[in-house]
């Protein structure tokens, strides 16, 4: 392989991370504004000890609370990880 | 470099081979199709970076030699345009190529072909074959529930579980979820996650095949189909674990044994309704039949009465009617079967006749439940 293939591959990925960087960066935004909602709330509930009944009325109200998607946004669908892992909970 | 070759072959090379000219502007020579001929045969690569692909065809090859087509989907349209029987190949210099057909010639520009990257190779820890049928089979049932939204990438791929002589293959966009199991020769034991949209290409590519060669690295798939090699990218990160999520045997509480094609057709009807009300369609599940309900506001209302065989509870839920459809649209065999566990949990479609494939799909919660 030439030092100019090198270069080539190297300026391609280097392309690809910082879009992706670029990606993250606007969805960890989104992320820490939607969590430090949901902390407040929770915190506002000053509800200890009652976990499920929590993540319940979390997945209710439309969020995701499967440990992959976790305080994302449901958009209005059903998330069967999230039932899962609420039926996992409940037992 | 210098070859002789027939129309026909060379078409083809480049057709199979140029399904993997990347779309994007970011390195122009990523939209060129690289061509190296050497002991009588004319490779022909291309790559995105993400994907590969390599064909080889036979060529009478003159002077031994490689460059870069600049534009390869368009050299594919001028090849496929050009009269057929045999055509003659050569470099005009270092980067650009004459078309030489009949008494007439055309030039295309190149580039050299050092530039081109270096593809992955073929290596890799776990190898084993597959029958071109089942894969094509397997990946089609399976690539309907691959989510689209590339912002989950994980969840746009498709799971190959291979365990001993079984292979499992999974998809899920998180609503549904389709498992389809078949026969695997060769290395145990590992997990990896494909692009479903790589996969379907894939499948068009083993159309015909007999037989898939697939080997498995840290980073690359590779899947040899004849004269084509197919590399991909191996998508990083943890597939969640499936198993917990499908109903337990005890969980099923109706089950419902119904022709396929009649409940197709009147889902593709209801959804012509369905898709004015977030694609919902209710299906009641009561004495030998199913009354399939579905309304537009605006336009009309539909119901329907589908002869059915139902075992256990009766009880109407509700369901995104794309989701049934393209479940029904891949599955073998004239029956199927639904195994429900209630009006919000999951339940199962799978075809009556063959247990190798399985969907597993949600209801819609509607606003009373």
């Amino acid at each position: 392989m030439t030092l100019r293939q090198d270069m080539l591959m190297v300026e391609e990925e280097l392309n690809r991370l910082l879009t992706t960087m670029q990606e993250l960066r606007i969805r960890v935004d989104a992320l820490e504004v939607q969590n430090s909602r949901l902390l407040e709330r929770l915190m506002n509930q000053n509800v200890q000890d009652e976990g499920t009944e929590n993540l319940t009325s979390l997945y209710n109200e439309g969020f995701h609370i499967c440990p992959m998607h976790y305080g994302q946004n449901r958009e209005g669908e059903e998330c069967l990880f999230c039932l899962s892992f609420l039926k996992g909970e409940n037992q | 470099m210098e070859i002789n070759c027939q129309k026909e072959d060379i078409l083809m090379g480049i057709q199979t081979a140029g399904r993997a000219i990347s779309g994007k502007n970011t390195l122009p020579i990523l939209g060129g199709i690289l061509i190296q001929a050497q002991n009588n045969s004319l490779n022909i690569k291309s790559t995105d970076l993400d994907i590969a692909i390599e064909c080889s065809v036979v060529a009478d090859v003159v002077k031994e030699g490689e460059l870069v087509i600049a534009d390869g989907r368009r050299f594919i349209e001028i090849v496929r345009q050009l009269p057929e029987g045999n055509i003659n190949i050569s470099a005009m210099n270092d980067f650009d190529l004459t078309i030489k057909y009949g008494e007439s010639s055309l030039n295309i520009r190149g580039f050299d072909g050092e530039q081109f990257p270096l593809l992955p190779g073929r290596e890799g820890d776990i190898h084993g074959n597959m029958a071109a049928e089942v894969f094509n089979r397997m990946v089609r049932e399976v690539a309907i529930a691959a989510a689209s939204d590339e912002s989950r990438p994980i969840f746009t791929g498709i799971l190959i579980d291979i365990q001993g002589e079984n292979v499992i293959m999974v998809a899920t966009d998180t609503h549904r979820l389709a498992k389809a199991e078949g026969i695997w020769q060769g290395d145990d034991q590992i997990k990896v996650v494909v692009p479903a949209k790589t996969m379907l290409e894939i499948t068009k590519i083993a159309a015909g095949e007999e037989n898939i060669e697939i080997t498995i690295s840290k980073k690359h798939i590779c899947f040899v189909m004849g004269n084509t090699v197919f590399i991909s990218r191996i998508i990083n990160g943890q597939y969640p674990d499936y198993e917990p999520i499908m109903p337990k045997e005890e969980q099923y509480k109706t089950e419902v044994s119904v022709a396929k094609k009649t409940l197709l057709n009147s889902l593709s009807r209801a959804s012509l309704l369905a898709r004015d009300n977030n694609s919902i369609v209710k299906l009641n599940f009561t004495q030998n039949e199913i009354v399939m309900t579905a309304d537009s506001p605006d336009v009309g209302n539909i119901k329907e009465n589908i002869p059915a065989n139902i075992e256990g509870e009766y009880f109407q839920t509700a369901y995104n009617v794309r989701y049934l459809i393209d479940a029904l649209k891949v599955m073998e065999g004239e029956n199927i079967l639904m195994r429900l566990t209630g009006v919000i949990t999951p339940g199962i479609i799978l075809p009556q006749e063959e247990k190798n494939y399985t969907y597993l799909l949600l209801p819609i919660r509607l606003s009373n439940q």
